[in-house]
């Protein structure tokens, strides 16, 4: 049957892409081509706001490579933590289910009003945190110090998004075949052998998966970061998204702004795939 | 080994739970405080001021 008619069909889906996916990026493109900010229009100025990145804009590579410090450190250790979680309630323990539902529910909640939270829990006088480790001599600055606020940054980010790593990674437990376990018990492997040789290596798809999945959205870092530190002090936690928002939405330099989200873009898109094909290389040897 | 992994495991789960539920209770106590006692010091049960028993002496 040559039902002709069939693509009309796609219409909808493809008209539904352009404008929600296609269209604002050609728009991004155009606009970082343009000098746009709130006096002047949709001026062609070349590729000036590209040379002004690449060559006199110190801070978004600072911000970048800043942000790529947050992720890398939440998403490994949101991983390590995940796993190890997820390994402890996968088999029989005490009040199994009351863990598995506890252990998610930072995912359900909402990230600003959390990090509203978090920043009481943090502050310098009247949270709880320098209230204990005061009886200690102890009181930590920890969203005025510049290191100490990427660590409250890590900390909080871990607490948010440890349970997405778990939810994926306990599902993929879940789902291992037993047969390799029973081969392993039978040649007498000890917990720690099974763990290396036996669930780590069947687990490594659904790892990656989970990695990528979380260093995409961890990339994304500005919610955390504008309501626990608003960058400060000074630049020490201000992310590329986040210096984005500055210009585009504070200093209202719309041109440039696009220029810097299209760049931050390619390279997310180009970093990510790199780190992709070498866990996957790393991980899936076989 | 099997001793130690069990208590390793409970006391790994027993650190996340508090740090998991901790800053709930907070905003749990918190909601039972009025203004000044939010903003006029470390209280952890409402109408308790249990710091400044803590803090009895430490000048």
């Amino acid at each position: 049957m040559n039902f002709k008619h069939k693509y009309i069909f796609l219409f909808p889906g493809l008209f539904v892409l352009i404008g929600i996916l296609i269209f604002p990026i050609i728009f991004v493109v155009r606009l970082s081509l343009s000098g746009w900010n709130s006096y002047n229009g949709l001026n062609f100025i070349g590729l000036e706001n590209y040379i002004r990145l690449f060559t006199d804009d110190p801070r978004f590579w600072e911000s970048f490579f800043r942000l790529s410090f947050l992720s890398v450190t939440t998403v490994v250790l949101q991983y390590v933590i995940g796993f190890a979680l997820a390994h402890m309630v996968w088999k029989e323990i005490k009040f199994q289910r009351f863990f598995r539902v506890l252990f998610l529910i930072p995912m359900m909640t909402t990230p600003v009003i959390m990090t509203v939270i978090w920043r009481t829990f943090f502050h310098e006088s009247l949270g709880p945190v320098n209230d204990i480790l005061g009886n200690f001599g102890l009181s930590p600055k920890w969203l005025t110090d510049p290191t100490l606020a990427k660590f409250t940054v890590i900390i909080v980010e871990v607490w948010q998004w440890t349970p997405f790593m778990f939810l994926l990674l306990l599902a993929g437990l879940l789902s291992l075949p037993k047969e390799p376990f029973l081969a392993a018990a039978i040649d007498g492997a000890s917990p720690v052998r099974k763990f290396i040789y036996v669930t780590f290596p069947l687990m490594a798809p659904i790892s990656i998966g989970a990695i990528i999945i979380r260093l995409i959205e961890a990339s994304k870092i500005m919610d955390t970061v504008y309501v626990l530190t608003s960058g400060g002090p000074g630049t020490s936690t201000e992310t590329s998204s986040f210096y984005i928002f500055i210009k585009g939405l504070r200093e209202f330099q719309m041109g440039y702004a696009a220029s810097m989200s299209f760049t931050y873009l390619i390279i997310m898109i180009i970093s990510l795939t790199v780190i992709a094909k070498v866990l996957t290389k790393l991980l899936l040897k076989d | 080994m099997g001793k130690l992994y069990t208590f390793l495991k409970y006391f790994f789960i027993t650190i996340w739970t508090v740090f998991v539920v901790a800053p709930f209770l907070w905003a749990l106590t918190t909601s039972f405080k009025d203004f000044n006692s939010v903003n006029g010091g470390v209280t952890y049960i409402p109408g308790l001021i249990l710091n400044q028993t803590l803090k009895v002496g430490g000048f």
